[in-house]
């Protein structure tokens, strides 16, 4: 019986015909219905999204440094690209405080180092106070 | 004969990359004629199925539909110019009632925007009352049958005023009566005038119920001849290409003492009820009997996937719990499965994978890791044994043939080490010459002392390899008849007993 | 096969032979199926050719200091998405984790310390704050991973309960004795050291320890998956749980340790990234499963189940990381990011099915 299938294409051929039995999916996809057409369309559609949000953002690039004074006077924000140091502003003030520097987080508990951190997302600062005794 | 020709198929050529799926295959069926299209596995049958609904696009040839070409683009174009098909799997909307399967996308409406239930059970009542079925329209679909629902599935392909009807393996999960009263419809809607294109490995059901048949072998077209002309043993030769002159190996094994009892054996969520039977060393045990009778649950049951509420197995004399398949491994038995895609084989992970994971104590090293070359060791040795078709350990199994599916299970087995086999339809949706190779190794396993219990629902099968056959009816055992001097009336009388 | 270039001549002949329309399919299906490969590039060039310090030794340093960061996770959720699963809890449990361990390692003289009479903080210490963080997770995941076993509930529905969950526990911890949801900080530098110590210089830029344990973690990892008994059946119950039940392997335990395993990984995430970050705030580590999701998705850790490969994950990782470094430095900001992180998942999605369609 062994030489039942002995010419050599018969092999590819009964490997072929069983990929077509195999149901569509499996797991995740088990009930998804789609043609590849339809795919494609999705794949095509997804990296035009990409595309123009990637385009839309290379028009204006750069991310915005702000700045909360948490009850202080008002700091311009400023636009940075990525890596670049921001330039220090005019310190604010408020009356009672002193201004200790920038912080990342409002808690003040992480300071930002204006000499050497560089700017890798959009950011927001907080200004530290202390109270005058 | 002078029946005009409805359908004509001329030069159909389907070429997938790097195979030729379909070679100018030409076919042609009458009115009011029922045609078999036989063939193995991949022979092309159901390709040239696809191509006439649509399903694949045809790269060349020609399809004529009462003279006229069509070319069809999806199954709902061709059901609407009267070519129908009853698949092999359903496609139903289960939660939703009879008529609603029947008349979905053409629902009767009142106004344009009601639907017209009234019409529709009106309508519905009437094709079943032709058809002499016996099912209420309003029933919902998931508490049917598999044959009532391909009943509805015939009914919705007649309310279309089909003129062709094709079956696509319709009697592969029906009953001896239900394939009775599936055969009267069919002889209904041929002597109205419908053709009919049957699809089946089944070779007695062919020659009765056909009128041609038309054989294809590795995409191409071999021979068309009136049913009568055509003896099975020609419609294997022309299947297989070569004259097998013999449908079972010779039996050589020899029972030894009894091994394997098993003792009033109770399902707990099932119909099995006091199953008692014993097996010997070296024996190859059949269990007949019709479909539901509690065949495959009496082999989950004493392979512990199946929860038994009272009952034991004993291995040698001595008691073996099996309550989980894990537990059974190591007590020596074994179960291959009836569903083999469902729950036999790993589609998407390689032969080596599939054949060493019941095994992987076997290649632990040091209790920590696995041993790759003696995982390979053994995955050639049964390539080797069995002679599975493959290209490679590394390819992925679910792109073998079922008869090679097969085998690479029936090794993943053997490395367990099992003293019993448990079958459970082991030659199902493999073609005849694979066939004979499983019927081979299951005589080959018996010789070496392993007890083999095999289920299926072929009986000249069972009959062909087995030492002794027990016939479950109703979930219960009805007798034991032997399998050299028993003829297939015996085993039927038996399986109708408790029904 | 073993030969790339034979390959590619053998496809160039075959390339060759065909008539016109099946040459465009061919390229059609070329482009459409390495759409993220050809967006990538062209992004890589674009970049380089803007910001030309891109290419150099100090952007590689970053790049893969960003991807042993990021690679932990989505080794942990790849064992899910194996199972046809996923995990939605992952960045929760991460955050959790983070500042549990932030906790346990504040400053001894930390004015706003949360616990004060813990122990200094030394080597001993620090392993046993990674040990219980890893717990931590672990504990996590096998909750997930029971529900799932012996339930046969969704993973979905499961890791979405615990993620909310999670964070309530997260909040419940911030407010403890005191702290009133404010970030922790304050980390001692035996901590920083040991996370973010620099081993050596890469083109100016320091090269932190935690490279070291990705390593680390992908030969284990690798390990696990390759050459144990529990990685095999892992593949095999993400491949077919019903044929693996009937095969002998405890699905019930496999599926457990799966989520147990990954629940391990985002434990030692958080820990990794409560030094890498300095502070931990509530919602760190919020959305992180979303990236890691992605890697797999993007390296081949299928959703039909029951494949995957290591290399895949760390290619997907390096690849998404490459594409946010690049649109990063041409001045993308974080919000668009997400815009095109979610695209990219879809898009991942659909090539994946696409491999798996039959072709009429």
């Amino acid at each position: 019986m062994e030489d039942f299938n002995n010419n050599p294409s018969s092999e590819e051929e009964e490997v072929q015909k069983n990929e077509e039995q195999v149901p569509k999916f499996r797991g995740l996809y088990r009930y998804v219905n789609i043609t590849v057409k339809q795919l494609d369309m999705i794949i095509a559609a997804c990296i035009l999204v990409i595309v123009i949000v990637v385009a839309i953002e290379l028009m204006d690039p750069g991310f915005t440094v702000s700045f909360n004074s948490l009850g202080g006077t008002d700091v311009a924000p400023q636009e940075q690209m990525y890596g670049d140091l921001i330039e220090e502003p005019v310190p604010p003030t408020r009356e009672g405080y002193t201004f200790t520097g920038w912080y990342r987080d409002n808690a003040c508990l992480v300071p930002w180092d204006i000499e050497t951190d560089t700017v890798e997302t959009d950011t927001t600062l907080y200004a530290g106070w202390e109270k005058i005794e | 004969m002078d029946q005009n020709v409805l359908l004509k198929m001329t030069g159909i050529t389907k070429t997938f990359p790097g195979v030729k799926a379909l070679d100018g295959v030409n076919f042609e069926l009458k009115a009011g004629t029922v045609h078999a299209l036989m063939g193995e596995n991949g022979a092309g049958k159901s390709t040239l199925m696809k191509c006439l609904f649509g399903i694949y696009a045809k790269d060349g040839g020609q399809i004529l539909l009462d003279g006229k070409e069509i070319d069809f683009k999806s199954s709902k174009e061709a059901l609407e110019n009267g070519v129908a098909m009853v698949h092999q799997e359903l496609n139903q909307a289960l939660k939703r009632s009879v008529m609603d399967n029947i008349w979905l996308g053409r629902y009767p409406k009142i106004g344009g925007i009601m639907v017209d239930e009234k019409k529709m059970y009106k309508d519905t009542k009437a094709v079943f009352d032709e058809l002499g079925i016996d099912v209420d329209p309003h029933r919902i679909m998931s508490t049917m049958s598999v044959s009532q629902r391909q009943m509805v599935e015939i009914a919705k392909a007649v309310s279309y005023n089909s003129k062709i009807i094709v079956f696509d393996e319709p009697t592969s999960s029906l009953t001896e009566q239900e394939v009775e009263h599936l055969f009267e419809i069919i002889n209904m809607l041929r002597d109205r005038g419908v053709g009919i294109i049957y699809i089946s490995h089944k070779m007695a059901e062919i020659k009765r119920i056909s009128d041609y048949i038309t054989v294809m072998r590795d995409g191409k077209w071999i021979a068309t001849d009136h049913a009568d002309n055509l003896e099975m043993a020609d419609i294997i030769r022309l299947m297989v290409g070569r004259e097998l002159t013999n449908q079972f190996p010779p039996k050589t094994n020899v029972p030894g003492d009894v091994v394997l009892e098993v003792q009033n054996v109770t399902g707990l969520y099932n119909q099995l009820q006091d199953v008692s039977f014993n097996a010997r060393k070296g024996e190859i045990l059949g269990l007949a009997g019709l479909e539901s009778s509690g065949r495959t649950e009496t082999l989950e049951s004493i392979f512990g996937i199946r929860t038994r509420k009272s009952g034991t197995i004993a291995l040698d004399g001595k008691p073996c719990f099996n309550r989980s398949a894990h537990e059974s491994i190591k007590n020596g038995f074994s179960l291959l499965t009836e569903e083999r895609r469902a729950t036999g084989i790993f589609g998407v992970l390689d032969i080596k994978d599939n054949t060493v994971i019941s095994s992987l104590k076997r290649h632990l090293r040091f209790g920590l890791w696995l041993s790759d070359k003696s995982q390979r060791e053994d995955t050639q040795y049964y390539i080797d044994a069995m002679r599975t078709k493959t290209p490679s350990q590394d390819t992925k199994i679910r792109s073998l043939s079922g008869g090679n599916q097969q085998k690479v299970i029936i090794g993943r087995w053997l490395l367990t080490d099992p003293e019993v086999l448990l079958l459970d339809e082991p030659t199902r949706g493999i073609d005849v010459g694979a066939k004979y190779e499983i019927y081979q190794l299951i005589i080959d396993l018996a010789n070496k002392g392993k007890t083999v219990i095999v289920v299926s629902s072929e009986m000249p099968e069972l009959l062909g390899i087995c030492d002794r056959i027990v016939v479950m009816s109703g979930g219960r055992v009805a007798g034991e008849v032997d399998g050299q001097n028993t003829t297939q009336e015996d085993i039927m009388t038996l399986a109708a007993k408790y029904v | 096969m073993t030969n790339p270039i034979a390959n590619i001549q053998r496809s160039v002949a075959d390339f060759r032979q065909m008539d016109k329309a099946d040459k465009k399919r061919y390229i059609t299906d070329l482009v459409l199926n390495n759409a993220l490969y050809i967006l990538l590039f062209v992004f890589v060039i674009y970049t380089a050719i803007q910001k030309p310090h891109f290419l150099s030794l100090g952007s590689f340093a970053n790049l893969v200091i960003q991807v042993a960061a990021y690679l932990p996770m989505a080794l942990g959720i790849a064992g899910c998405i194996v199972l046809t699963g996923t995990d939605l809890s992952a960045g929760r449990i991460s955050g959790l984790t983070a500042a549990v361990a932030g906790v346990f390692l504040q400053k001894t003289d930390f004015v706003n310390k949360m616990f004060q009479n813990l122990p200094e903080v030394n080597g001993w210490w620090i392993a046993a704050t990674l040990l219980a963080v890893v717990a931590i997770g672990a504990v996590i995941g096998l909750v997930n991973g029971f529900f799932v076993a012996k339930f046969s509930l969704h993973p979905f529905i499961v890791t979405l309960s615990t993620q909310l969950i999670t964070y309530g526990i997260i909040l419940w911890f911030f407010a403890l004795n005191g702290n009133n949801g404010q970030p922790i900080s304050g980390l001692s530098d035996e901590y920083k050291t040991f996370v973010n110590g620099e081993m050596f210089r890469l083109g100016n830029v320091a090269v932190p320890r935690y490279v070291l344990y990705a390593l680390l973690l992908i030969v284990i990892m690798w390990f696990i998956w390759n050459k144990t008994t529990f990685g095999k059946n892992m593949f095999a119950v993400g491949s077919n749980a019903e044929a693996a039940k009937v095969s002998g392997v405890n699905v019930f335990w496999t599926t457990v340790l799966v989520h147990t395993l990954a629940g391990a990984a985002y434990g030692y995430t958080g820990f990794i990234e409560g030094a890498r970050s300095g502070s931990v705030a509530p919602n760190s580590g919020l959305n992180t499963e979303c990236d890691a999701i992605a890697a797999c998705v993007i390296g081949g850790v299928s959703f039909v189940g029951g494949t995957g490969k290591i290399s895949g994950i760390i290619l997907g990782v390096v690849i998404l990381r490459l594409i946010f470094v690049a649109l990063t430095m041409l001045g993308v900001d974080s919000s668009s990011l997400y815009i095109i992180k979610g695209a990219i998942i879809l898009c991942a999605c659909a090539l994946d099915m696409r491999k798996y369609l039959v072709k009429k």
